[in-house]
Formats: C-alpha cells, structure tokens, sequence
C-alpha cells in the first residue's frame, strides 16, 4: 500500500488501511483487518459510482477509532464535490464503520454505492514468508450478510458482513442503490465480525471478557486508564505530549490471552508482533510499573499459567521456562510454526523472577508472591538445571528445533546480531552477558523473596551464595582486559568470548553484577561516539565489522535498550550519562508524533539532525511505548525503599520543573518533583 | 476396557499434591465424546490437589474433545492449544484449568532434550 497508512488497534485486533479508508493488501504486505495473527479483510474499498474516494483528512479519534472526510474522485487542489462521504471505524469483535453519503447540491441524486469484500486469510507468517494457502475459501450470501470463509480441516474462519440498510449482496460485496434529496444525507452502518466456527456453530473469535465492548465502554475505560495513572506536569511541552502518548499507546496494545480472564496485558507490537511475547510484556511491564502497576500482575499470572512443564524439542520447551512467543493463527495451529507456545527465549525465565521481585517491592502485594512460589522456584531451577548448556555456569542457549526455532534466543533475536569485531559469527551455544546480568539479579532478588515470603532462609543463603559466585566468574570470564569491556557472549563448545562492542554491556549495570572497578570503563564506552549516536546507544559500535545504521540489531538504537542502560548507569551514579541518554531519545520521539518507533538507524545525530526510523520498525512497539516511563522514573530517580518511595531527581537543565503526582504504590500515593540542574547541551536542537 | 484416557484419569487422582497447581482453584468438566457416548468426569483443582470424579456436577470450565484426540493427549502426541485453534477441541468458560490440565500432560515421545554439557558444573552450596 502506497502513501501513509491509517491503524486501529485494540489489542491483537488492528485494521491498517489507507488514508480513504480503504484497503487493497497484496500477499505481502501487513494491511487488512487482522485478528488473532489471521487477516480477515484483504479487500474493503467503498466506492461512488463505480468512482473511488479521495481523502480530505482523518481524524485519530481513539486508538480504536477513525472518521475519513472524503469526497468522490481524485484530490486536486480545487475540491468541488457535490457528494462528501464520512466513514466512521470503531473496533468491535472486527470493526463497525458508519458511512455517511452527504448531497451538497440544489437537486436530488441517485447513486450506486458499494462495497468490495475479500479476505485471503492468510495468516501473518504468510504474508512474512510470502507461503500459499492450503485450505479453500468459500464466500457466500446468507440470510442477508456477506460470509467471507476459509476452511482448512476443522480450522474455520469466516468473517461476517452485515449492514443495517438493504443492500443487494453477491459473493465479493454490498451494493446500495440510494436517493438522496438535496442537502439530505444518506447513511448506513456496515459490521465486520471475526469468527471461527467450531462444530457447526459460528463463534465470535474472542477470549475473555474484554470482547465484545463497545466504543463506548472503550472510552471510558481509556478515561479511567488515563486518570489512574500519575499526572505530569512539566516545563518541557514536548515531555507532556510523549507522555499521554505512551499512556495511550499502551492501553491500545493491552491484550487479554487466553488464560488472562478480564485482565490484559501489552502486546509486543504492530503489526507483525501483536502477541504474547514473553521478553515484551515483562519488560514493558517492568518499565511501566510505575505508572501501571496492574499490567505487571497480569503479565505474572498469565507467564506463569503457560511456565514450560515439559521437555518439548519443537517448541524449545523446558520445565520451569517461560514462554517466548504465542500465536493464533493457522501455522501454529498446524504445527509449521512452533508457537503454541514457543519457548525459545533465554532471558524470559530470569526476567520473571526480577519482575515477580520488582512488582512486591512496588505493591507490597506479598500474596501473589507466595501464589507464585512455585513458578518463581521452578523459574530458578531452569537457569540450573536446564540453561548451562556450556557446562560452565552460564545461561546460554541453542535451539533443538532447527528448522523454525531462533538462532538468537536474546533480545538481539535475527540471524547475525551475534558476531565477533571482525564480522564472523560464532558457534553454538551461546551465552550472552546480559543473560548472565539477568540471572545474577534474578538469584539476588529471589533470596529476599525466600527470606521474606517463602519462610526459606536456606534456599535465600544458597541463592545469594550463588550469586555471589556467579559475579565473581562473570567479572573473570567475560572481562576483555586490553578492551576495557565485557564481551557480547561466551560461545561455542569451548566458550570462547566474542569480542564484538555491543549496547549489550549497558544491560549489565542495571543489575548490579558490573565490578565497581569496572563501571566507569563501561560507561565510558556506552558514551563514545563509536556507541552513543547522539540520540542513544547503538546496538553495535560503529568500529565494528558488521556495523550497519540500518541493520536491525547490529547498528541501529532500540529506545527500550537505552531506557535499560539509562537505569543502571543511574546505579552506578553516572547521574550525567543517564540523563545525556535519557535526552537522546526523549528528544527523538516529538519527530515520531511523540511515539517512538522499535527503532531508529544508528547514524550520528549530527548528520542527519532528525532520527531516522528503521524502514520496517513496528509502531507502536510495547517496550517503546513503555520506554519514555522508564526515562522518567530514572531521571526522578524514583525506587522503593521498604514501604516508602525515594525520590532523588537528576535531572536535564532544559527539562526545567518536573512534577508526577499520584504515584501509586505500597506507600499509598506519593508526588515526585525535580528540577533540571544539569546542562545537557551537546548536540541537541532547538 | 482401560484407555490411554481413563489411566491418566487414574493416574491423575492418585497423583498427590502438585505445588505449582496451588495457584489455581477450581472446577473443570471434561466431556470425552466417544461416537454416540459422552464420558463425564469433573476435575476439581484445590491448593495444589486434584479429585477426579466420573460425574457430570457444576463446572468453571468446560473441555469439550474426542476420546481419541484426549488418548493422543495424555501420551503426549497433541497439544491443547493448536487443537483449539484448528477447532478439533472446544473450551467453554475459562482456559485458566485447561491450561493447568495440559501442563499435566507428558511431553511427546522420544525428546532430545537440552544438550548435555561434557563437565557440567556442580551448583555450588
């Protein structure tokens, strides 16, 4: 599709339209109405007399809803339409899209309008990896509606078009022969519902009680979401924009999985990761528990209702694991793709056992600390038990399932994000230090938990006997000292370091596992030019062999990356760099509407003055919409202490007055203030 | 006649305490369809503890599947969520004890597993 799309989402339901409102998707391109990983509209083009809509503006309404002003014909400079169409989409189990035909004119018109209808069915990985279809499609006319199907075994899906004035239907659309008198207005309402039919019986596709709200109920539950989170008040205009942005992008991105109830959780990201992904949601709801602690007890309880139980080779399945990826659609339900679930992740295991920690100390909600027990301990047991495929004490991974498992089971997940300085890539396993940053920190916070909750002060000696050693061997192994860095991983049979300068040293800070000796060389090189762009911290250092400003995990800048970086050099009292990072992405997102994208080319600020977005970056991305939350919560330095919450602001001068009030917590509700005493002027733009 | 389906039923009462499961609470209802026969059984989740009971009493849940789909299941050769998906099986109510039921099940037959390391370290402590 040509031109500026237009995207509704509301959780794993999203329509990507043109700029009319019409959609023409080819195989290949992410366009449609897609529900449950399955596009169930390919084709929905209005049109006038055989003539098609030009678009005069749209509106954004909601995150689920979007008005087109258009008028017949192509746009030309001089509009002088006698007709004028507004089209009016909300998501609903689908969509419900109101059009209205309006005659401008002194006389009364007859006119044809129409709706072309057409679903390919096909399911995301196939439009990714360009694969035919192998079930039937069968559109038909029903009692009054349009039945788009596709059958494949018992695998049914059909998407059901319906409108409220008489239409004649055939197999590829609605007609509606109509009179309008003069200045009148003739409208109709035309639904699209999603659904799969099993045995015999049409089912709306839903899970959960979220389904099926109405665009109404959505709004005030946006209105309720908005006013629950803390209020910002800020000198910098631009900081309030990205602000209620990320609030809102995040409740669009919230999702009920299966087993989550009425509860929801984010969505990785549209439009290819509109899912549960493990990695994802803990980290957006890590970054997001300040604001939206609820996010963080769904993500809990759902992760760990899908914990692996078996060992699962197809799907990378260990006991203790959490998951990496579900999917709904027709490759996973027939075993082409592993994701019912896929547990090929390396850092969701530990990474729950932070979150399981984090969330207590924010919540003070020891309840669903002993619930979890159990998934928290089996978590531990993995990194143990099943991780070390080294034999050397380190987590690392290697997938068992070769044809469509991932190579890459860290946040740096495609093919060659895993190299050495001079480009070759190496063997397996892997074990990268962030992974080990992870579970150095998992171990740490899980002996309080065990000490406090659990009633197991042995298991807490041994966690943090374990720990300790862990740091000790850590700080030996992966220490580079003629480079002054960490290497990117341990690899091969031999576990040899990969030499290669990677943002990945930055996730260690966070953690605490760096030596304090060591922390002012890593800071040093997060801040060389050869890493920090200007806007943030490159994936890779430019002095490195497979550099590429563009290259998805070899060059360019994740925002959530940096927000993760900006947080533990905070840790390690590098006030300064914390915040220079935290001004580099904050100042990119106005040119992103103040949504910042998956992520941006690794270019030097000063040569492109504006970032340069990925050419296929997913917006809104979970952890980029969370990511501007986490920026703030650093630059106030926000963190609980026991039951209180410590505020200790280091903030940028341009920033000017900060105020966050109504942080909810343990404490109750607590006000954060600072004020910007630190110039940070290099590079930025007025 | 002893199916793959009624031995891990057996199985399952004699099981004894399962602490992972004591995060759930709850009944399930598992409708075997056999032909024209539909086989009862009412799995009632309580802190960590599972009672089976061949009847058709008030449920949560409801998991709807062909006996032989279910005899695939419990030996480890289907998975619960593709089968939903394909709409070989049906659930009504919550998937939260659907969910903990698959976790019951045995992984399929004959798994690599992990890679084993040659000097695997011992865990300290």
């Amino acid at each position: 599709m040509n031109g500026r799309t237009v995207k509704l989402l509301d959780g794993n339901t999203f329509v990507v339209s043109d700029q009319s409102g019409d959609i023409e998707a080819t195989p290949t391109d992410p366009t449609g109405l897609f529900a449950f990983d399955t596009r169930f509209l390919s084709t929905w083009v209005l049109t006038l007399d055989g003539t098609r809509l030009s678009p005069l503006s749209v509106d954004d309404l909601q995150y689920f809803q979007s008005r087109f002003f258009l008028v017949p014909g192509v746009a030309t400079v001089y509009v002088d339409a006698k007709l004028s169409v507004v089209r009016q989409r909300s998501l609903r189990n689908g969509f419900v899209e109101d059009v209205a035909v309006a005659n401008h004119s002194k006389d009364p018109v007859d006119l044809r309008v129409r709706v072309e209808a057409g679903s390919d069915f096909a399911d995301l990985f196939d439009i990714k990896n360009s694969t035919p279809k192998r079930g039937t499609h069968l559109n038909q006319v029903e009692d009054g509606q349009l039945v788009l199907g596709y059958q494949r075994e018992a695998f049914h899906r059909e998407t059901v078009i319906r409108a409220d004035q008489a239409a004649q239907i055939d197999e590829h659309g609605l007609t509606f022969q109509v009179h309008i008198e003069p200045q009148q207005r003739w409208t109709t309402q035309l639904s699209v519902t999603t659904t799969a039919r099993r045995r015999g019986k049409r089912l709306p596709l839903v899970f959960g009680s979220r389904a099926n709200r109405t665009s109404q109920d959505m709004e005030a539950e946006l209105k309720q979401w908005h006013s629950q989170a803390p209020k910002l008040r800020s000198d910098w205009e631009p900081l309030k924009q990205i602000y209620e942005r990320s609030l809102t992008d995040l409740a669009a991105l919230r999702f009920s999985p299966e087993v989550a109830e009425a509860d929801s959780m984010p969505a990785a990201g549209l439009p290819w990761f509109m899912s549960m992904f493990g990695r994802d949601a803990i980290v957006t709801s890590l970054q997001a528990i300040a604001f939206v602690p609820e996010l963080t007890a769904t993500t809990i309880r759902v992760l760990a209702r899908w914990q692996g139980s078996v060992i699962d080779d197809f799907r990378d399945e260990d006991p203790g694991r959490i998951l990496h990826e579900m999917r709904y659609g027709e490759t996973a339900a027939f075993g082409e793709q592993p994701h019912s679930p896929y547990y090929g992740a390396a850092d969701s295991t530990p990474l729950f056992v932070i979150m399981l920690d984090e969330y207590e100390q924010w919540s003070g909600d020891g309840a669903l600390v002993r619930r979890f027990e159990h998934a928290a301990r089996a978590a531990l047991n993995w990194i143990d038990e099943y991780a070390d495929l080294m034999g050397n004490g380190y987590i690392s991974y290697q997938r068992r399932n070769e044809a469509t498992g991932l190579e890459n089971q860290c946040w740096k997940d495609s093919w060659d994000s895993i190299c050495y300085r001079d480009g070759r890539l190496p063997g397996f396993p892997r074990a990268t230090c962030e992974l080990q940053s992870w579970a150095y920190s998992a171990k740490i916070r899980a002996a309080r938990l065990a000490r406090e909750f659990w009633n197991d002060p042995d298991y807490a000696d041994r966690l943090e006997r374990e720990a300790a050693d862990l740091k000790v061997r850590f700080n030996r192994d992966f220490w580079i000292a003629d480079r002054q860095y960490y290497a990117l991983a341990l690899a091969g049979p031999e576990g040899d370091q990969v030499d290669a300068l990677s943002s990945n040293i930055g996730l260690l800070l966070w953690s605490g596992i760096v030596d304090e000796d060591k922390a002012a060389a890593v800071a040093g090189h997060l801040m060389s030019p050869e890493l920090f762009s200007g806007w943030g911290v490159r994936t890779l250092a430019t002095t490195e062999a497979s550099y590429n400003p563009v290259g998805y995990h070899v060059g360019t800048v994740w925002p959530f990356d940096n927000a993760i970086i900006a947080r533990g050099l905070r840790r390690y009292g590098f006030h300064k760099d914390a915040a220079r990072i935290a001004t580099g992405i904050l100042d990119a997102a106005p040119y992103f509407d103040g949504r910042l994208p998956e992520a941006f080319a690794g270019y030097p600020r000063e040569e492109t003055r504006y970032p340069v977005q990925y050419p296929t970056a997913c917006s809104p991305q979970a952890w980029s919409t969370s990511t501007p939350l986490s920026l703030l919560r650093t630059l106030l330095g926000l963190d609980p202490s026991g039951d209180h919450l410590v505020i200790n602001p280091a903030l940028p001068e341009h920033i000017g007055h900060i105020e966050l009030l109504d942080i909810r917590g343990r404490w109750g509700h607590m006000d954060a203030y600072g004020r910007g005493r630190m110039p940070i002027t290099a590079q930025r733009m007025q | 006649m002893t199916t793959p389906a009624r031995s891990f039923l057996d199985g399952l009462a004699q099981r004894g305490h399962v602490p992972w499961l004591e995060a759930e609470h709850g009944r399930l209802r598992l409708e075997l369809v056999d032909g024209d026969c539909v086989q009862l059984w009412t799995l009632a989740f309580e802190n960590g503890d599972v009672r089976v009971d061949h009847d058709d009493s008030d449920a949560d849940a409801v998991l709807r599947a062909d006996r032989a789909w279910f005899d695939r299941a419990v030996v480890g050769e289907e998975k619960f969520m593709p089968a939903v998906l394909r709409g070989e099986i049906s659930v009504d109510g919550g998937y939260g004890l659907v969910v903990q039921l698959s976790r019951l099940l045995p992984g399929p037959p004959g798994q690599s597993g992990p890679p084993k390391a040659p000097n695997r370290r011992r865990r300290s402590g």
